[in-house]
């Protein structure tokens, strides 16, 4: 049995991915399963979904804590949580990135494939719908799932001209392991850090030794202010001073409340912009730009 | 930009760091009504995204007292805590506002709404309208417009998504004769605080509706909540007025009035109206806003 885990963002494709991909193990007569697991948490916000897959049926049911592959459909998540928790000493780290990282702050060594999936996919989509290289890509380093399987798998989900795309896309991200140069690149250990998305608050639930249980909570206000939400950003607004007449029309319509004026000026609180637009969308002046995180 | 040496967070009573989608309406609106009731407030909120994304424990982006409460019984909650306080002699000084959207309002929570408006309880129920149940992955409720498609009003086959008219909740709330009753927009902030200060210049049971986009479950660009919100009213889909004792006070005027189609053609859960066959529908909610424009006099 191969266990996968795909690190991915609320909305972006990583509980699809793992459903294709099991789909495409049972067209090749395999066993497998996928399911996803995400809290409360919106669009933007980190997710995984684990994928198994054997000859013969898969009982067991937890969650994929010992991965073979882990797969990170957004490389800003390693930044936020511990993508290579557990994984396996041969273990495999696919990371749609256009190089290999060189500084993460990673639990363990392991080598990595850098997949060019969002640049795959901006060609082929002109979105970034990172699902079918990233895939593809897998295809190639593990032979434990075909190429042509995905295709089909992509095909039967989107029929007609985006299913065609789909398969392309996948293409590529397989060629592009296959090129002679496109080699893993171990990447070593470096400390963790304790970042967004991880909860500080006490590991133990309700309920649990030394933790009273509770019928009603009292916690204390604004404690949010130490979930920094800014990580789920893929574009970020960028204030042209010179413009900027800080007439606050941004302030009031910011759904995160991370716009405020001071001396005349809208100044962006990254820590907490999850980079909707809306102040960029609302400005009379123009004077806010949205920029790329991908940089 | 370097952040700003004072904290912008120290008072704030919706602060950031909440698990609402990018571009999400009802925290726009949520923030907006709180600017305007000021500090001395205690929030009741029924079940909901507003609830979901606010409350992840121990992280909680409110900054003033705020109970969840079941998706029934919001309105009969607050009731109590406003009771309470009149019993303790601080009605005065701390006010009760209810924060829910139109699933806890609407539906699962007329029945207490119903009781908290008739018992005359100096309560401000605040729904935020986007139209579906959005926590549980967009399911029609009773305000959700007609000819939108979700999970359960799909527009396949013959079926052309919600086939029944919305339900008018300000209406009902007028035909309880309470002191004031408003429809504000998250478009049109000014507009939106000026009818939450006027309603807590009023003692007893009030009823502020804020129409509140939701990306995911309309189908946009994050980025055009505040635009498709200003869309709603200027077709006439969604009139902005305000009421008194059953009786319409004032209106918001629209200065060029769009057809709805402007508003539609931009949202994914409207799409299927505007295959050929179909034209029809486009029709019939066009002349939900013209009736909306004729009733209320939105126009000159």
């Amino acid at each position: 049995m191969i266990e996968i885990r795909i690190h991915g963002r609320g909305g972006q494709g990583a509980v699809l991915a793992a459903e294709l991909l099991v789909h495409a193990a049972f067209a090749e007569g395999k066993f497998g399963q996928a399911f996803p697991a995400f809290g409360g948490e919106r669009r933007g916000a980190p997710v995984q979904a684990f994928v198994r897959l054997d000859k013969s049926p898969v009982r067991v049911r937890y969650r994929v804590y010992r991965p073979d592959y882990v797969v990170i459909l957004d490389r800003t998540l390693p930044d936020m949580i511990d993508v290579l928790d557990g994984l396996r000493p041969d273990g495999v780290v696919l990371i749609d990135s256009a190089r290999p990282p060189a500084t993460l702050s990673w639990s363990a060594d392991a080598p990595v494939y850098a997949i060019p999936a969002t640049a795959i996919a901006m060609e082929v989509f002109g979105q970034p719908l990172v699902n079918p290289a990233m895939l593809g890509a897998l295809a190639a380093i593990t032979s434990e799932i075909s190429l042509l399987s995905i295709q089909d798998a992509f095909q039967r989900r989107f029929p007609g001209s985006l299913g065609e795309k789909n398969g392309l896309a996948a293409q590529m991200g397989y060629d592009h392991v296959l090129k002679p140069d496109v080699l893993p690149v171990r990447v070593t250990r470096s400390p963790h850090v304790r970042g967004v998305g991880q909860a500080s608050a006490p590991d133990a639930g309700l309920g649990a030794p030394g933790h009273p249980l509770h019928f009603g909570l009292v916690v204390a206000p604004r404690t949010s202010l130490a979930y920094p939400t800014g990580g789920w950003r893929y574009a970020r607004p960028a204030v042209d001073a010179d413009i900027c007449n800080g007439c606050g029309l941004c302030v009031a319509f910011c759904p995160d409340s991370s716009l405020t004026i001071v001396e005349k000026q809208a100044i962006v609180d990254y820590m907490y912009c999850k980079g909707c637009g809306i102040c960029s969308k609302v400005c009379s002046r123009g004077a806010i730009a949205m920029m790329s995180e991908e940089g | 930009m370097d952040k700003p040496a004072v904290d912008p967070y120290q008072k704030m009573m919706f602060a950031p760091g909440h698990r609402a989608c990018p571009g999400c309406g009802a925290s726009i609106a949520v923030r907006l009504v709180l600017e305007a009731t000021g500090p001395d407030v205690i929030v009741v909120s029924p079940t909901g995204c507003l609830e979901t994304f606010t409350s992840p424990y121990p992280y909680t982006p409110w900054g003033v007292p705020w109970l969840h409460v079941l998706f029934e019984n919001a309105a009969a909650v607050a009731s109590g805590v406003e009771a309470a306080l009149r019993s303790r002699g601080s009605s005065d000084r701390v006010r009760v506002i209810v924060i829910g959207g139109d699933g806890g309002t609407y539906d699962i929570g007329l029945g207490a709404l119903s009781g908290m408006f008739e018992r005359g309880h100096d309560v401000l129920y605040v729904c935020y309208n986007n139209e579906a149940y959005m926590n549980t992955g967009v399911q029609r409720s009773s305000a959700t417009p007609l000819g939108t498609a979700t999970m359960t009003s799909p527009a396949t086959g013959q079926a052309w998504g919600e086939d029944r008219p919305q339900k008018d909740l300000p209406a009902i709330a007028m035909a309880h004769q309470i002191p004031y009753v408003a429809t504000a927009s998250v478009a049109f902030p000014a507009d939106l605080r000026r009818k939450v200060k006027q309603a807590m210049a009023i003692r007893g049971p009030k009823y502020v509706e804020v129409h509140s986009p939701c990306p995911i479950g309309w189908g946009y660009d994050a980025a055009e909540t505040v635009e498709l919100a200003r869309l709603a009213v200027n077709t006439g889909l969604v009139p902005l007025y305000e009421a008194a004792a059953g009786q319409q006070l004032r209106v918001r005027k629209i200065q060029q009035r769009l057809p709805v189609t402007e508003y539609l053609r931009r949202q994914r859960r409207f799409h299927h109206l505007f295959a050929d066959a179909n034209g029809a529908h486009l029709v019939s909610i066009q002349s939900v806003a013209d009736g909306n424009v004729n009733r209320w006099a939105l126009e000159g």
